[in-house]
Parts: structure tokens; sequence; C-alpha cells
């Protein structure tokens, strides 16, 4: 029986199947439905399950040991590859026999025919061109799926190849910004600011290190992704301007590292000052202040 | 070559990453294998350490999910987000190895210290979080235990000596306050979080 929506009943149900929380007798009973193919019962089911799911993104991680990693990898050595795995082809390769032991008979064959007389020639002629041309096609198929097997190696290679490029880059550009970091801070005239949430419970969430002898500063900071059409901007406050230094972009993790020049008008500057403002950018402030920091 | 940032969670992925890293894993890959468990062991250990409570037989626990995200990457649902669908994989993983006696404990609470580290895809686990809270403190007593136990409710409601119906009931109200929070419009599968999984369905 399909139902038309679902009932409270229903939902109940579907809730405590994702949760694994029914008898063996009622979750046969919902799994007898589901089969049956009831669109409003698996819509509750299926958002049910993610909601479970999502429990166990909450819990607070915690780290392996290192040989489990090491344990890992020797496992997987040993079980068979998933996707490589090409059925027919190591079939044909674990029952070599075809190969091994036609050729054999053949050959008894026409010594047979030669002593029983001409007659029987033609017929041992053709089976073994026949057995001649399927050992050919064995051969022919064999090489064809060892080149196909190579490829998806090859294959699965510079996609390994790739990722690992992809991730040398990340890190890469990671000790080149801390690089960056340590340097501006080290330096005798560079000037700091610790920026802290203007929000109900006040909290460090990032840092303008402004190198004032190359007149640029590296901001970095721990902010969640701005709304749609929104970006965060980074400003400088004087005692009479607040002046623009840019956009500042907040990665996935919620990460954000900008190199930023400084501007000139800046000079003076006592704070700074990040706020939401519009894609494209703002001359002056608009939203109120997200973050901001005095620079010592 | 040295994989020096092993279950650390130092190089956060985002769901199209993870989702390329199990595609990869599921052709055999095992450098993507490895990248997948340096993106999300310790959010995977951690998950069935609560479970599970024992070091020992989480190791093993965690080499086993592996193991099975090796062997049947291919299964993955493209109707989950990658974390949805590993952590639902650990959990039966780690509920399968946990022992009935010790599965009474109704008053832990599934630890998520604000202060604890969230390194895989942080936006995800901090609306998992959240969500949680919300959630009124009785009926999230009882879901994290049933989580944590995979009790039925007959056997969770003979434990503490309530009736079945209310365990029921307390459940399904959590468990629909924990969805709606986490998938705000996953029921009409228009937009958000359930339009992305649509449109990788395509993909």
């Amino acid at each position: 029986m399909r139902h038309e929506r679902a009932t409270e009943e229903l939902r109940e149900l579907a809730a405590l199947y994702a949760l694994g929380s029914l008898t063996l007798q009622e979750a046969r009973s919902l799994e007898a439905h589901r089969k049956e193919g009831c669109p409003a019962c698996e819509l509750e089911f299926k958002k049910f399950r993610r909601a479970v799911a999502g429990i166990g993104l909450a819990i607070d991680e915690a780290t392996p040991p290192e040989y489990i990693r090491d344990l890992l990898s020797a496992r997987i050595e040993r079980e068979p590859q998933p996707a490589l795995a090409i059925p027919a082809v190591q079939a044909d390769r674990e029952n070599p026999a075809p190969k091994a032991a036609r050729p054999a008979p053949v050959f008894s064959a026409l010594t047979q025919s030669q002593k029983e007389g001409p007659n029987m020639l033609p017929w041992v002629l053709a089976a073994t061109l026949a057995i001649l041309g399927l050992m050919a096609a064995y051969g022919w198929r064999s090489a064809s799926s060892t080149n196909e097997q190579l490829k998806a190696k090859l294959s699965a290679a510079q996609e390994d190849a790739n990722g690992l490029g992809t991730m040398l880059d990340m890190r890469r550009e990671k000790v080149e910004n801390l690089d960056r970091v340590l340097s501006a801070a080290g330096k005798p005239g560079s000037r700091i600011a610790r920026l802290v949430l203007q929000t109900a419970t006040p909290e460090y969430s990032g840092a303008v290190i402004w190198d004032t002898e190359l007149g640029e500063c590296i901001f970095l900071g721990n902010f969640p992704l701005p709304p749609e059409g929104k970006k965060y901007q980074l400003w400088f406050f004087t005692q009479g301007a607040k002046v623009p230094a840019g956009a500042l972009n907040v990665n996935p993790a919620g990460k954000t590292y900008a190199k930023l020049p400084v501007p000139r008008e800046a000079a003076n500057a006592g704070a700074a000052v990040v706020t939401l403002e519009p894609d494209n950018g703002s001359l002056i402030p608009t939203s109120p202040y997200y973050a901001v920091g005095r620079i010592d | 070559m040295e994989q020096k940032n092993r279950a650390t969670g130092e190089f956060p992925l985002n769901d199209d990453e993870l989702i390329k890293l199990i595609r990869r894993v599921e052709k055999g890959n095992l450098s993507a294998l490895m990248m997948l468990y340096d993106a999300t062991g310790r959010l995977l250990f951690g998950l069935i350490l609560n479970i599970l409570g024992e070091r020992a037989s989480a190791e093993e626990a965690l080499l086993d999910v592996y193991t099975h995200v090796w062997k049947q990457a291919a299964a993955y649902d493209p109707e989950m987000l990658p974390l949805e669908w590993l952590s639902e994989l650990t959990r039966n993983t780690a509920l399968a190895k946990l022992p009935w006696s010790k599965r009474d404990n109704g008053k832990k609470e599934i630890p998520r210290s604000a202060a604890s580290e969230m390194t895989v895809v942080p936006e995800q686990q901090k609306t998992a979080r959240s969500s949680l809270e919300r959630i009124e403190s009785a009926q999230r007593e009882l879901l994290e235990w049933a989580y944590r136990s995979g009790l039925t409710c007959s056997e969770m409601a003979a434990q503490i000596g309530k009736p079945v119906g209310a365990v029921k009931n307390h459940l399904r109200l959590g468990l629909g306050t924990l969805g709606e929070s986490i998938h705000p419009v996953s029921g009409s599968e228009t937009g958000g979080k359930g339009g992305q999984i649509e449109a990788r369905k395509s993909d």
C-alpha cells in the first residue's frame, strides 16, 4: 500500500527505523513496506537517516594512534582492489586449460587420422584451424584486457599524482604564508592588531600584522562563511578617516588569509576593523562592525 | 611519499573533494583512501570511541570502517553527504562491536565541548552541534543514548521504567527537531543541501 502523505505514525516509524530503535519485527514490517515502493515513507526515512548521521558529526574528535595508519595501509595492500577486478578476465586467467590442454588432442587426433586413412585429414585440419583460431582469439582478448587494466592503473596513478600534487601545492602555500607571517611579525617596525568579535560573547578571531617597511599587511582570521552576496572587508581607522583596505575571502574551513597593501592614508591608523559589505566592496562601512582590534 | 598530516585534519576538505576521494577509492586508489583517512580519521575515531569507550576495540573498528570503505566505496549513497555516509557506516560498525553489557548507560552525554576542534568540514560539524543543542534536554538524552547504544525503544523503556510510547515520542520529536535544524529544506528537495545533493546525483 502506498501512502498519499506521511502521517505522524509513519514519521515515528521512519524516525525509529533510521535510528535502529525498532524491534526486529517492526523493522521487518517497515522494510517490507519500503520494498513495495512508497515515496512518502521513503522521503521521511531519508530525512531521518541523514539526521541520525548528523549526530555523529557533533561528537568530539579524537586522534587515533599513528600506527593505525600503517596498519590500515598494510591491511588494504592485502585486500583485492574493488574496481580493477574484471571477473570474466580473471576467470579466463584462472582456467588456462584451453591453452594448455586443447593442443594435445589435436596432435593425437592427427596421428590417429594418419593411421586410419586420408578421409579424416580435412576434418583434422579444420579442427586444428578452429582450435588455433580460438587460441588466437583468447590471446588477443587476454592482451586486450591486460592493456585495459594497465590503462586503468595508469589513469589511477595519474589521478593519484594529481591529488598528491594538489596536496603538495597546499602545503607549499601554507609554508610560504607562515614564512610571510613570521617575517612581518619579526620586523622591528611591525604593528599588530588582535581582532575581537563584536558579538554577545566577544572572542579573538583574527589578527592583522602590518609590515610598515613594505607597506602591506597580513590578515589572519577565523570567520564563518559570509551570507550570499556579502564579503568581509578590512578597514583601517585613523583620527579622521575610515580607509578601506580590501576584501577578505573565507575558505570552506572558515579560515581567512590575505596579504593586502596598506593605503598611504592609513599610515597613522589606530584600529583595524572588519565589516560585512556587498560583494563588490564599499567605500564606507555600511554594516555594524564585525570585529575590531587596536593596532599596537 | 611521507604523509605528515596523519589523521590530523590539517587540510580540511569540502564535500566535493571528499566525494572525489571516495570515487577514486572506488577505482582502487590506495592513496585516495589514505587521504580520506587523513581527513576524516579523527572524526570517525572520536565517534567510535564514544560508542565503544575503549581504545583497543575502537582502533580495530576504525580499521574495519576504512576497510569497508575500500571494498564498498561504490556503495556510497549520493543522497547523503560524504560525512553523513561515513558517520552512518562508522556507527553501524561500532555498534556491531559493542557488547550488550555496555549498552545500559543512559546518563552519559555525547561529548561535544565548545573548545574541541572540528577539522573535517567545520561548517557541517558546527551545524550538527548547534542543532543537537536545540533539542529539549530530555529528548536529547534519550536520542544520544539510542544513538550510542543501538537499543530498541522497548529495551530503553524497560531500563528506565517509562512507557514505550513515551520513549518513542521523545525520540521522534528529538530526531524531528534535529532533522529540521540540520537540513531545513531537505523535505522539499528544492534547494540548499538537498538541492546540492540532487545536483551531485547527476554528476
